[in-house]
């Protein structure tokens, strides 16, 4: 009887593991076990096409910034996140192809553009978000904390938080479960009566703004290029 | 058994493999920006003091840029009396080019009109210095506009070689001058630097320079 009873307790094992309604009799198999991982984190663009600074960089303003607003000035809207968690919205209307500039190193006023990305992960699966300085010839965009990256807590909205890129990396970034608000018995993702997002499940949003710092003369109309590296990885 | 034990061996196996962490993915974003225009600065009137020299070394001749002619506004390249524009502070359109010293003649001047471009709503500083001194020496004075459309106020801010003007450029297109766009308005001081000849022509230079703040 002894091999019977082994048979049992690998039954039940196997039962567990594999959830299924599968039968057993006396005879053994090979049975295949079926798993894939999570589907790889992606990353896209959902409001916005570039991060500029615009035309109004002044070339001779060597060791001084241009500052460009992103957390502090966009519309929660496009970020599907409640930035203050009371439901309000300030920023209501703003549009991300006209967002605030400030410093000495160009012409204030709002002359930038910010743009969002969505990183579609797994529900239950946290991320690091990296975003390197970028270093040119006489300047270096940093992203500063005007950019940062939505980290769903999921379960309290209240502390659900765009975690800033002042380091240039954040860790535990947490994907949204699909949004309800705050009346819900379930888990909360939206403020109570805030209902104007759209659901939005194993996924969060990040925007870059930042600055540019000038480290030499780039002339008059200098026109500069480059790119700015977005690396997501799962935890 | 021997099939359940083959069973029970891959299994570990198969949810290690299901547990493989560590996918990443790498997005380029674009990164924009352009340095401010180059400044430029045209001439839209020659500055001429006309036949008024006297002969006489260490003499001079002064010509004002706040007294003589009222300049019309598409000479000043702005209307510095539209109230809607500059809702906090208007000016009267402005007189120049009047003579004074030891000048002949009752005419007034020729004040040098001057359009800078550089950028809307740009913050640059206008500098003058005196040029090469030939039988005469020059002096320049005078002031840039100031506009500032959004607080509404328009000023002229002065110009002479110990005093720069730091103004901001104008926002928009308007009926006497394109957007980002200032003038200078110089006028100044002659020296005789030697005994000048009846009926000759003299001529100098001096310097307006113009950067960004």
């Amino acid at each position: 009887m002894q091999p019977t009873q082994r048979f049992k307790k690998t039954l039940l094992a196997g039962a567990l593991i594999l959830g299924t309604g599968i039968t057993f009799n006396a005879s053994a198999d090979l049975f295949v076990v079926s798993a894939e991982a999570v589907p790889d984190v992606a990353v896209s663009t959902v409001v916005g096409t570039q991060v500029s600074f615009g035309t109004g960089v002044i070339g001779n303003k060597s060791g001084e910034s241009c500052i460009m607003a992103g957390i502090s000035d966009v519309d929660d809207a496009d970020m599907l996140f409640d930035a203050i968690g009371d439901a309000s919205n300030p920023n209501s209307g703003n549009l991300i192809t006209a967002t605030a500039l400030t410093g000495n190193a160009c012409i204030n006023g709002a002359n930038g553009e910010a743009i969002v990305l969505e990183i579609d992960g797994a529900d239950a699966s946290t991320v690091t978000v990296s975003v390197p300085d970028v270093t040119g010839t006489g300047w270096v965009y940093t992203p500063t904390a005007e950019s940062c990256v939505v980290d769903f807590d999921r379960g309290n909205d209240i502390l659900d938080i765009c975690q800033p890129l002042t380091s240039n990396t954040v860790t535990g970034v947490g994907m949204s479960l699909t949004q309800v608000d705050g009346a819900s018995a379930t888990v909360d993702e939206l403020p109570n009566t805030a209902t104007g997002y759209a659901a939005m499940s194993g996924k969060t949003r990040m925007i870059l703004a930042g600055s540019i710092t000038l480290s030499a003369d780039l002339g008059q109309g200098t026109i500069i290029s480059d790119n700015i590296l977005v690396q997501v990885t799962y935890e | 058994m021997k099939q359940l034990n083959t069973f029970k061996k891959a299994t570990p196996l198969l949810l290690i493999a299901a547990m493989t962490p560590a996918m990443a993915t790498d997005v380029n974003v674009p990164l924009n920006f352009t340095t401010l225009p180059v400044i430029t600065i045209a001439e839209i009137t020659p500055m001429d003091f006309g036949a008024v020299l006297s002969l006489t070394l260490a003499d001079t001749c002064t010509m004002s840029t706040s007294a003589g002619t009222a300049l019309t506004p598409a000479q000043e390249g702005v209307d510095s009396t539209n109230s809607t524009i500059f809702s906090s502070a208007t000016l009267a359109q402005n007189s120049v080019g009047e003579l004074s010293g030891s000048c002949s003649g009752a005419d007034d001047g020729q004040v040098g009109i001057y359009e800078i471009t550089s950028f809307a709503d740009a913050n640059i500083t206008v500098s003058v210095t005196t040029g090469t001194a030939t039988d005469i020496s020059f002096e320049p004075v005078g002031y840039v506009t100031d506009l500032d459309e959004a607080g509404g106020n328009f000023t002229r801010e002065t110009l002479n070689t110990t005093t720069d003007a730091l103004v901001n450029s104008s926002t928009s297109l308007t009926a006497y001058a394109q957007a980002g766009t200032n003038r200078a308005i110089v006028g100044g001081t002659i020296t005789n630097f030697a005994a000048l000849n009846a009926g000759d022509a003299y001529a100098t230079d001096f310097n307006l320079n113009v950067v960004y703040q």
